[in-house]
Order: C-alpha cells, then sequence, then structure tokens
C-alpha cells in the first residue's frame, strides 16, 4: 500500500467536493429523528455508482460518521435520539439539556465521536493489512467458514428472537440464490422473467429494505409534528474540552470497546453505544448519578459508537464479511466497483485501500468545523417540515434505484422489499441479517461449492486444515454454547 | 404495519421454506458436478421450513398465538392511511408513467401527488415538485450523465 499515491487520489478537487456533500447529507439524515445511518448509506448508492471507487466509499464512510455524531442533537434537544445509535444515552443527554447544560453535553458529543472515529480509524490502518496478510494463505475451506460465523454472530447479535433472526438471514440467503446459478449457468427461481437472471438488484434491494420501509414508518404517523427544539446558545467548544479532560480515560475506554465491538460481525454502532454506556455506569465512581444528567456516560457512548464504524470494516475489508449493516453496503458498492474485499484487495488494489484508510481520518477530522456548524444549525434543521422532507427522500429513492439500470423492473423490487422490510420489522424480524444474507449469500454458495468440487464431495477437508478446522470449531460452538448455557441456567432457575 | 401473530408468519414461512424446497427439486443435476444447483437453495427451504414450524410452534406453547391479526394505531386515520397508500402509489406510478411520458413530466406528477397526499398545502406542493424535479434531473441527467426516460418535455429541451 503507497500512502503517497493514495493521498493524491484523496486529495481530487471531485473527490474532496464528493466527501464534503457526503458530509453535510450525513449531518441532515443523522439530525432527522428517525433517518437513520444505515438509510443515509442506501440513499447514496445508486449516486455513488456512478463515482471512482475512493470517492463512492469516501462518501459513505464520510456520511455515515457524520450521521452517528448527528443522530445525538435530537437526542440532546428533543429527547429523540437521530439514529438508533444514539438511543441509550438519549435521556441522559436530555437531562444535561435541561439543565442549561446544552452545549456542554453536545459538544462532548462531537468530540468524544471524533476522537473515537480516529481511534476506530487507527485501529483499523494498523490491524486490518496484518490480519490481511494471514487470510492470504486462507483457501475456499476458510472462507466457508468465515461466512457462517459472520452470519451466524450477526443473526444471534441482532435478534432478540433467535429464531427470527434465523428466519431473516435465509430469506436474505434465498434471494441471493435468485438468478443463473454459480457453477452450471442454471435458472433458479426466475420465474421465467429475465430481469431475473442476473439476480435480485442488490441496489433496489438496499433501497427498498432501509430506505422505503422506513419510510412507510414514518408515513403512519405523519399526523405528529416534532416539539420546536430549543436554542444551542453561548460558546460551544470550550466546555466539552473540560469535560474530555476530566474523563479522558472514558473516551480510551468507549473508543477500545467500541472498535472490538464494531469488529464482531453484526454488532454495530447502536449496540456499541448501549454496552458502553452500561460499562460506563458499571465501573464509575458515581453509578447513582446515572440517568439524572451525568455526563460521564455520554462521554464513553458517544466515543464508542463513532469508533464502532472502524472497527466494522476490519472483517469487511479483510474477509469481505461486514462488521454491519452499513459495511454490508460498502461490500456491495465494492463487489459493483469491481473490487472483491478480501485479503487480495490489499496487494491489487492496495491504493484504493490505503485512500479509504486516509478518508476515514480526514472525515473524523472534519466532523469538529462541520459538527459544529450542526449544531448552531440544528434549529433550522429540526424545524424542516417532514411532511415535505419525506416525500423528497422517497423520489431520491425511486430516481435513485431506477436510473441504476434504468429498469422499471427495479422499482417493483424497491416496491416489494420495501413492504416486507416494514412488515418484517414491525412483527420483531430483524432486517440486517437479511441483508448480510443477500450480500454474503453467493460467496457461502461459491466457497461451498468450490470445496465441494475440490475434496471432490469429501466433507472432512472442511476440517482437516489446522484454521479451517478452529474455524468450524467456532461456527459450532457460536451455536452450542449459548444453548448449553441456556440448559444449565434452567433447571437452577426452577 | 399489520402486526401479525408469530404462528401466521411462522406458517407462511413454513409455506414458503416448502415452495423454495419443492421448486428445488425440479432442478436438474448438470454433468459429474459434487453440488447440484438444487442442493443449497434446498437447504435453505428445509431451515426455513423448520424455522418457521418452530416459531409457529413455540408462539401455540407460549399461548400467544392469539390474536391472529392486530390493526395498527394508524388505520383508524384517514390522513396517515392516504400518506402509507401514496408511498407504493408513487413507486407504481413512477414505473408506468416515465416510459411513456418521460422523467421531468412523471416525477414533476408523481412528487407533487405525494406531497398533496401528505397533507402540504397545494402552492407548496407544486413549488416542491417542480424544485426537486429539478434537482434530480441536474444530478442524474447532467451531472452523472444518465439516460433518464425522454418524454414530452424533454423534446422542448434545447
Amino acid at each position: 500500500m503507497n500512502y503517497v499515491d493514495a493521498l493524491s487520489l484523496v486529495f481530487q478537487p471531485h473527490t474532496i467536493i464528493t466527501i464534503l456533500g457526503a458530509a453535510l447529507f450525513g449531518l441532515f439524515v443523522g439530525s432527522m429523528p428517525g433517518l437513520t445511518a444505515t438509510m443515509a448509506a442506501a440513499l447514496l448508492v445508486p449516486i455513488t455508482f456512478y463515482m471512482d471507487p475512493v470517492s463512492a466509499v469516501g462518501a459513505i464512510v464520510t456520511c455515515s460518521a457524520m450521521a452517528i455524531f448527528a443522530g445525538d442533537i435530537p437526542g440532546a434537544l428533543l429527547r429523540i435520539p437521530g439514529t438508533p445509535a444514539s438511543a441509550a444515552y438519549v435521556d441522559e443527554a436530555y437531562q444535561l439539556g435541561r439543565q442549561g447544560k446544552l452545549a456542554q453535553v453536545l459538544s462532548v458529543n462531537l468530540l468524544a465521536s471524533a476522537m473515537g472515529g480516529i481511534f476506530g480509524a487507527l485501529v483499523l490502518i494498523f490491524l486490518a493489512p496484518q490480519l490481511a496478510a494471514v487470510a492470504l494463505n486462507f483457501s475456499s475451506y476458510e472462507y466457508f467458514w468465515l461466512a457462517l460465523i459472520g452470519l451466524s454472530a450477526a443473526t444471534l447479535v441482532s435478534a432478540s428472537n433467535p429464531i427470527k433472526g434465523c428466519i431473516s438471514l435465509f430469506m436474505g440467503l434465498f434471494l441471493a440464490t435468485v438468478g443463473l446459478d454459480v457453477v452450471t449457468g442454471f435458472p433458479r427461481y426466475t420465474m421465467d422473467s429475465v430481469n431475473l437472471m442476473g439476480g435480485v438488484s442488490l441496489i433496489a434491494a438496499l433501497i427498498g429494505l432501509f430506505a422505503v420501509a422506513e419510510l412507510f414508518r414514518k408515513a403512519t404517523t405523519i399526523d405528529e409534528d416534532l416539539p420546536p427544539p430549543p436554542q444551542v446558545k453561548g460558546a460551544i467548544l470550550t466546555q466539552g474540552i473540560a469535560a474530555i479532560r476530566q474523563y479522558k480515560l472514558n473516551v480510551l475506554r468507549g473508543s477500545t470497546l467500541g472498535t472490538f465491538l464494531g469488529i464482531l460481525p453484526g454488532a454495530g454502532a447502536d449496540i456499541a453505544g448501549w454496552i458502553s454506556y452500561a460499562v460506563s455506569k458499571r465501573f464509575s465512581r458515581t453509578p447513582e448519578k446515572f440517568g439524572k444528567g451525568h455526563i460521564e456516560g455520554v462521554v464513553d457512548a458517544s466515543a464508542s459508537n463513532n469508533a464502532a464504524l472502524g472497527g466494522a470494516y476490519v472483517p469487511a475489508l479483510v474477509f469481505g464479511i461486514p462488521g454491519d449493516s452499513i459495511t454490508a453496503i460498502v461490500i456491495g458498492v465494492l463487489l459493483i466497483k469491481g473490487l472483491n474485499p478480501g485479503p487480495t484487495v490489499f496487494t491489487e488494489s492496495g491504493d484504493i485501500v490505503a485512500a479509504i484508510f486516509i478518508v476515514f481520518i480526514l472525515a473524523n477530522l472534519l466532523l469538529i468545523p462541520l459538527g459544529l456548524l450542526a449544531i448552531r444549525a440544528a434549529g433550522k434543521v429540526l424545524s424542516v417540515n417532514q411532511r415535505i422532507l419525506l416525500p423528497v427522500i422517497l423520489m431520491l429513492s425511486i430516481v435513485g434505484a431506477f436510473a441504476v439500470n434504468n429498469s422499471v423492473f427495479d422499482l417493483w423490487i424497491v416496491l416489494v422489499l420495501g413492504i416486507l422490510g416494514w412488515l418484517m420489522e414491525d412483527n420483531g424480524f430483524p432486517i440486517a441479517p437479511m441483508v448480510l444474507g443477500l450480500v454474503l449469500g453467493k460467496i457461502v454458495e461459491e466457497s461451498f461449492v468450490n470445496s465441494m468440487i475440490k475434496s471432490d464431495g469429501n466433507l472432512v477437508h472442511f476440517v482437516d486444515r489446522p484454521i479451517s478446522g478452529t474455524l468450524a470449531a467456532v461456527f459450532f460452538a457460536i451455536w452450542i454454547v449459548p444453548l448449553i448455557i441456556r440448559l444449565v441456567r434452567r433447571p437452577k432457575a426452577a | 404495519m399489520l402486526k401479525v401473530s408469530d404462528l401466521v408468519s411462522g406458517l407462511a414461512i413454513a409455506g414458503l421454506g416448502i415452495f423454495i424446497f419443492v421448486q428445488s427439486r425440479s432442478f436438474p443435476a448438470i454433468g459429474n458436478i459434487a453440488v447440484a444447483p438444487s442442493f443449497y437453495p434446498g437447504l435453505i427451504g428445509a431451515v426455513l421450513a423448520l424455522c418457521g414450524l418452530a416459531l409457529a410452534g413455540a408462539a401455540l406453547l407460549r399461548g400467544a398465538a392469539l390474536p391472529l391479526f392486530v390493526r395498527p394505531a394508524w388505520f383508524s386515520k384517514p390522513a396517515n392511511v392516504v400518506a402509507v397508500l401514496a408511498v407504493p402509489a408513487s413507486i407504481v406510478a413512477y414505473g408506468l408513467l416515465s416510459p411513456r411520458i418521460g422523467f421531468l413530466a412523471t416525477s414533476f406528477l408523481v412528487a407533487s401527488g405525494l406531497l398533496l397526499a401528505f397533507r402540504v398545502r397545494v402552492l407548496t406542493s407544486l413549488i416542491t415538485a417542480f424544485l426537486v424535479t429539478v434537482a434530480l434531473y441536474l444530478i442524474f441527467a447532467i451531472t452523472f450523465r444518465v439516460p433518464l426516460p425522454y418524454g414530452v418535455i424533454e423534446r422542448l429541451l434545447p
């Protein structure tokens, strides 16, 4: 990886303009209650389709970092988290705001987010190439187990009901089988439609599941207006710097925990926020102050959710296994750009990977000035009429999904998956495993079929290499250990 | 959205799983390949069928099978029903109209209808729809050079 060449890729005028545009878009979407960072990334996909890989991934990296921070703004102002990643500490932030510490809590959100984001990015920069060097020795057997581990962890982490998580995952895997069979070219589940021969369009599926499903949900409460937000007054940064100095170890702890959770498949920024807030309370000297307007937990969790973003790119880039739903989208974008996420991307497209790393640092540095602007403009942004905003987002979704292939058929995919996503999520079926299944489905099948052909159908070869054997043991442990724990605990509870 | 009992969703998913499995049996095995095209989707269908049955069975065991459906709160508010229905209606309208009358006319009509369904005032709806259409045209047709559907208004453009 050559960082000098990578710098020249990033510091192109069109790339910088794209990054700035994506940053403003991310800040706006993150600030709007109910619109998530994943939705912002999904809405960007059809636009990134026409960009070079660095601008495309750079736009998503920047947009998601900004959106995760901006989600804190309506939390502190209105007690409504802008994105689910801010939900853990929304009460705490709101209480602080009511105590006249609005500028303090928002500046802590901003500074801790930027520090957490940079920490996660540094871990990504140093860890990913080392892991990739190891992963170069992997064969299809190892990839098969890795993909299964990624899918299993994502399913078990994201669902409160494991069966529903599993159903969601297998629905995604099924959607990935639609189209021509990878080995024989036989059409499967295409219903004799030429449009389905190439499979379900990933971009249309992402827009349907993440954007249109969310718009349906927002339309059900269109008669409800947001309360008028209070204005943020006075100097912002100085108050945050004092709190960050006081709780510097919390920044480090939140960042470390967030990065680690981000690396785990399935546990993204949302879960990182909850766990870091809980850990902060558990180890605080003043746990009794939590929930009544105490900044300590906000420091941990704000750093953690932004750090998780960088962590999630480690398995995504090294193994092609997404750490969260945003990296699932990024993998889709990389595949569309002809880059195969996996260890070879570090050798074949090292400059692009290095450029993505640089964008990570740049995005988190840009977060401070642009975040300050977003805090200042929060009153105006939150006054935007949702009844106008939602139709505008829907128009962007429709035209974006249509424009990629100029295909009316893709709109039907958007519609069907939008309704399905809405129905599923409102009935307790998580969407993230379905998207992971859709993105990873072909990789799982290809690595399985390739391995079966290589081994001539002998399943022993799946486990007789040291790494593949270990990965197989991890995979079975993920499923069996929770069951054993449950069985052991049950008699005691009785 | 409609809240559905786990019994109903479980049985529906089991049905889908069985359909996927049965369909996969019709895929031919080709040549000497160790894994037929039917193996992987067949496995997915079988797991989905089992998971669906497990979900339905668990609902029955918990005594949580009823009610089968719960009417959502937004159903009783006509304005919200109109807004919800406007979402699929606009996607369908764009899909049907744009190849016939072109992007500019379709986008303006669909956006206006959508904004009106979301209870935005008529003049504001028309102005917003115009601005959205121009912005989308500038982004996709001018910046990214996407050949958007050509139609009545495009013919008048230089």
